[in-house]
């Protein structure tokens, strides 16, 4: 049976999840300054590239999170000499995360998902009518 | 005067129709019975395929809801197609036996 507009949205709904999660960490970090291990290593912003899955077949394709890679931004320079982190000067780098372009970014990611699931609505839809016939 | 004996073996309808395959011009066209055993085979995959996620869902599993819920519309929907099939064979065979003859 060919239920290819339900895969391919399928394969957006997951990406666009994976972008949610993304962006559930940038802002659960957004003032961490230490690394997995405890090192003093300011957390960078992750930003995540689609790519597309092509099916030669029917030459339509779905999509597929190409990479997450690292926001190499300069990272904020807060002046607080009581913090641990501070360095001589009494500048303590935090990540270079901003709350707001993270909210249009899930704005985004949250959009893009609800136009997949009525993707997924109206191709049901349009077997339910098949049916009718 | 002799009359021709019935023929209730109709060459068309015969065997090939409970099994194998018709040939229809010089390529095979599978049976109807075949083509329904493979459809319904495929029905119970795409059952047991949303069953199997379903419950992998249930028991905490790493996957996303919305797999799940694909995989659940797939199975409604081939249901349904299933249905629709049978209620066309059904009245097909139901407009037949009410054939006057």
């Amino acid at each position: 049976m060919d239920l290819h507009s339900l895969d391919t949205a399928a394969t957006a709904l997951v990406s666009q999840r994976l972008k949610m999660d993304v962006i559930s960490g940038n802002l659960a970090n957004i003032t961490t300054t230490h690394d997995s291990a405890g090192n003093p290593n300011t957390y960078r912003r992750k930003v995540l590239s689609f790519k597309t899955i092509l099916d030669e077949k029917n030459n339509v394709g779905g999509v597929t999170v190409n990479k997450i890679a690292e926001d190499n931004g300069d990272l904020k320079a807060v002046y607080e000499p009581g913090h641990p982190d501070a360095d001589e000067q009494g500048y303590v780098y935090y990540p270079n995360v901003s709350a707001d372009k993270e909210m249009v970014d899930m704005i985004m990611a949250k959009t893009a998902y609800e136009a997949n699931v009525k993707a997924i609505q109206v191709f049901k839809g349009m077997f339910n009518a098949a049916l009718e016939i | 005067m002799s009359i021709n004996p019935v023929q209730f073996t109709l060459p068309a309808f015969e065997a090939p129709l409970l099994k194998g395959s018709i040939s229809h011009g010089e390529k095979d066209v599978p049976s109807f019975s075949s083509s329904l055993t493979k459809a319904m085979n495929n029905l119970r995959d795409v059952h047991n395929k949303s069953n199997a996620l379903i419950e992998e869902y249930a028991a905490g599993g790493s996957i996303d809801v919305s797999e799940v819920m694909v995989a659940m519309q797939k199975t409604s929907m081939a249901t349904e197609l299933a249905l629709q099939i049978r209620n066309r064979i059904v009245e097909g065979y139901q407009d037949i036996t009410k054939m006057q003859i």
